[in-house]
């Protein structure tokens, strides 16, 4: 399922989608589908997925600090002009960690090839993550995450212990390794900073 | 050469005669120790510059959050995080130059660092053979005394060159059971061999080098005509003939003499010295010591007859003088104690400290007499004091001949024999176990020193202090070494080792105490005595009973 498209980036790696507001998909999109830690694709032209993460979210409105008089009311907008409304809205923050080709052969760590503007962002499905996560033989790689832990951004780091939480359920046999990263993150954000 | 480099120079370490090189060391072979070389051009000759291995510090390794859980391998860990290198470590090695090595002078500093960037390498078992010792094996000086503990049993063997602590003494030093008086019965071994022939004088106060008698049994000590002899000299065959004896010798074996009873035996001794000459006896020292009265006139009209003190003072010189070693006409002869091709082993066990040490300063005393007088050429060849070779004096327990902070009769004698020796041909070789005990100034005048395991601080001090050529970096392993391994430096070899001392041909004398063993095997009764049986006054009268002969 669609729940965005890429409008804007800031690195070669970081991109701010769009969710759809209501009237743009059928399906309502709830703040659950793009909550802190997911992992998302962004479909491009040749069917390469850009795997990324979702980092963070932000509400943009155009209006907010606009405090001069208007000339209709909120209601009469909604009737005359609904892209209008369509300007306010939520981004996210979308971290890229890895790409799935056209045939689903996973690479992890920073793709060399940057995403189109309005690529469709959707979420990845069970199977995609399981390939994505094992791009050599069978072995569960999480070659992409040490990328991230170096960035102190303390929304990143919640992202990524949500990450690690979701894979050790996923992974049982590997939920110990994970656990240990885990445990490393755990000490970064809630001792360290104590120091 | 064409090894492999095993590292990478870094640059300049902290002292100006270091550097460092980065390695991976996946070998785990540069160990602490440890011999490297690198190449340089020096006025247009290709050298190997040797150094051995002072430090080695991690540059890199896995950070310690991947080592916290033991279950999980850390290799595990960084295959999952994408690091898939079997390489998870890199050293800084600190290397402290040594130089190349000239057959002539020994190791060559060239001054010349080892250019950043450049290829280091391992100094193969050949390299060290041909340079960390200067006598092949085998040849005459040639005393092998083990291999090189770095590399495998017996690929370098090291040689000490007998020259060196034949002329400027040895020491041995270590913590007790650490493996002194074995390596000490290498080292004797070695002298005896037919590349050797040595003579040698052990002072051995526990009587654990009786076991050597075993090389004249043996065929590796056997060449053509030669065979080593051995002679053990036990207490009942120790002699010091009274008149060797120096009033100071007098002094020490009769402590705590009053100001009055001092004066009296200075007198007597002068006395006989000047009537009896280099020969004189008990009896003629004691009616020395009763004239010596009759020369001062009785002034006092209430005076005893005899004067007590010198009654006592008769008294105490014969009762200490009456002793078995002090014999009026019989002396070790020098030439019987020490001559080429044999090792005698002077077993001082029962004897009293003090005898001991008088009998050791006696005996050195006429060595280095001899030795002089031969050399100087004072000597005629059927002389007592004829000795027209070097000798080497071990011994065993030395703190207990040149202790530190007291001068004893054998502290002296031993101090002139360190200094002078050379010159005449007699050198000592001191065995201690407590270095921080044996006098400062002997322990650095021994120009040659086998260190083995040592824990005490103050022992450990002592030789940082007392010994130059041993670098800090070495002593730090001294508490670290095993039985049997010990650090040889200074004139002896071209640089300091760590030795893996070897087996001995002959067996060791003085092995383990075993009381648990000895407790059962009496139990069991392997003994010659009856047991006891439970104490009832019945079985008391039994014990009784049986060792009645009739
Ligand atoms: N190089 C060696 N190889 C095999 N065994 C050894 C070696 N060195 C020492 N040992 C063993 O270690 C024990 C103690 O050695 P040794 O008697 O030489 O100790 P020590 O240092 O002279 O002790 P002490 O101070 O009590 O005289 C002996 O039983 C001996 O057999
Ligand atoms: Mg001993």
């Amino acid at each position: 399922m669609d729940i965005g498209k890429v409008v804007s980036s800031d690195s070669h790696v970081a991109y701010y989608g769009q969710i759809f507001n209501k009237g743009e998909t059928l399906e309502e999109i709830r703040p659950a589908d793009y909550a802190l830690g997911r992992f998302v694709g962004l479909t491009q032209p040749d069917g390469m997925i850009l795997v990324g993460l979702l980092a963070n979210t932000l509400i943009y409105n155009p209006d907010f600090g606009n405090m001069g008089p208007r000339l209709t009311q909120r209601a009469e907008v909604e009737l005359f002009a609904p892209d209008f409304l369509a300007e306010k809205t939520i981004l996210v923050h979308i971290l890229l960690i890895g790409a799935l080709d056209r045939e689903g052969r996973a690479q992890q760590g920073y793709p060399l090839v940057s995403s189109v503007s309005d690529a469709p962002i959707r979420l990845l499905e069970d199977g995609e993550i399981d390939r994505f996560h094992h791009p050599r033989s069978g072995r569960l790689a999480l070659s992409y995450l040490p990328l991230l832990l170096a960035n102190p951004d303390p929304i990143l780091r919640c992202a990524l212990t949500e990450l690690l939480s979701g894979l050790m359920l996923r992974y049982p046999d590997d939920a110990d390794r994970l656990g240990l990263i885990a445990e490393n993150l755990a000490w970064k954000t809630h001792i360290e900073p104590m120091a | 050469m064409n090894a492999a480099p095993v590292g990478i120079t870094k640059g300049p370490g902290l002292n100006p005669n270091e550097y460092i090189f980065i390695s991976r060391d996946s070998a785990q072979n540069l160990r602490h120790g440890e011999f490297v070389y690198y190449h340089v051009q020096e006025h247009e000759q290709e050298r190997l510059v040797l150094g051995r291995i002072t430090h080695r510090e991690l540059a890199k390794s896995l950070p310690d959050g991947l080592l916290a859980e033991p279950s999980i391998s850390p290799r595990d860990m960084a295959d999952l995080l994408g690091y898939e290198s079997s390489v998870f470590d890199l050293f800084y090695i600190t290397v402290s130059v040594l130089g190349y090595y000239d057959p002539v002078l020994g190791f060559v500093n060239p001054r010349i660092p080892p250019a950043s960037g450049g290829p280091i390498f391992i100094a193969d078992n050949k390299l060290l053979r041909d340079t960390l010792c200067r006598v092949p094996l085998n040849t005459t000086g040639a005393v092998h005394i083990g291999s090189l503990l770095s590399r495998q049993d017996n690929r370098v063997p090291v040689v000490l060159d007998a020259r060196g602590f034949t002329s400027t003494h040895l020491a041995i030093i270590a913590s007790t059971g650490a493996g002194k008086s074995y390596l000490a019965g290498v080292i004797i071994e070695e002298l005896m061999k037919p590349n050797n022939r040595a003579a040698v004088l052990v002072v051995d106060p526990h009587a654990e080098y009786d076991t050597l008698t075993e090389m004249q049994n043996l065929d590796v000590f056997v060449q053509e005509e030669y065979r080593p002899r051995v002679r053990i000299f036990r207490p009942k065959d120790i002699k010091v003939r009274i008149s060797s004896l120096e009033l100071g010798d007098l002094r020490y074996l009769l402590p705590n003499l009053s100001e009055k009873m001092h004066y009296a035996l200075g007198q007597a001794y002068n006395r006989v010295k000047r009537e009896y000459g280099e020969r004189w006896t008990l009896s003629q020292l004691l009616v020395a010591i009763r004239a010596g009265e009759s020369e001062h006139p009785v002034t006092d009209p209430h005076a005893d007859e005899q004067d007590p003190t010198i009654n006592a003072l008769v008294w105490r010189v014969n009762s200490v003088l009456k002793s078995p070693i002090f014999d009026d006409y019989a002396n070790l002869a020098l030439r019987d104690l020490c001559t080429p091709g044999q090792c005698t082993i002077l077993q001082l066990n029962e004897i009293p400290e003090r005898e001991q040490q008088v009998i050791v300063a006696t005996l050195l005393r006429r060595l280095n007499q001899a030795r002089m007088d031969t050399v100087r050429q004072r000597a005629q060849a059927e002389s007592e004091s004829y000795l027209p070779y070097p000798v080497f004096v071990l011994i065993e327990e030395a703190h207990n001949f040149a202790p530190a902070n007291a001068e004893i009769i054998t502290s002296q004698v031993l101090k002139q024999i360190l200094s002078e020796g050379r010159k005449f041909g007699i050198a000592v070789g001191l065995i201690s176990q407590r270095p921080g005990k044996l006098d400062g100034d002997v322990l650095s005048q021994c120009m040659t020193q086998c260190i083995m395991r040592i824990v005490n601080p103050v022992d450990q001090s002592r030789i940082a202090e007392s010994v130059e050529t041993v670098g800090r970096d070495l002593l730090t392993e001294l508490p670290a070494l095993s039985k049997g391994q010990a650090i040889i430096a200074g004139a002896s070899v071209n640089t300091p080792v760590l030795v893996r001392v070897r087996s001995r041909l002959t067996p060791h004398g003085a092995p383990d105490p075993d009381a648990p063993s000895q407790w059962r095997s009496y139990l069991a009764g392997a003994h010659d005595e009856p047991l006891p049986p439970p104490s009832t006054t019945s079985g008391a009268y039994s014990v009784f009973r049986s060792q009645d002969p009739f």
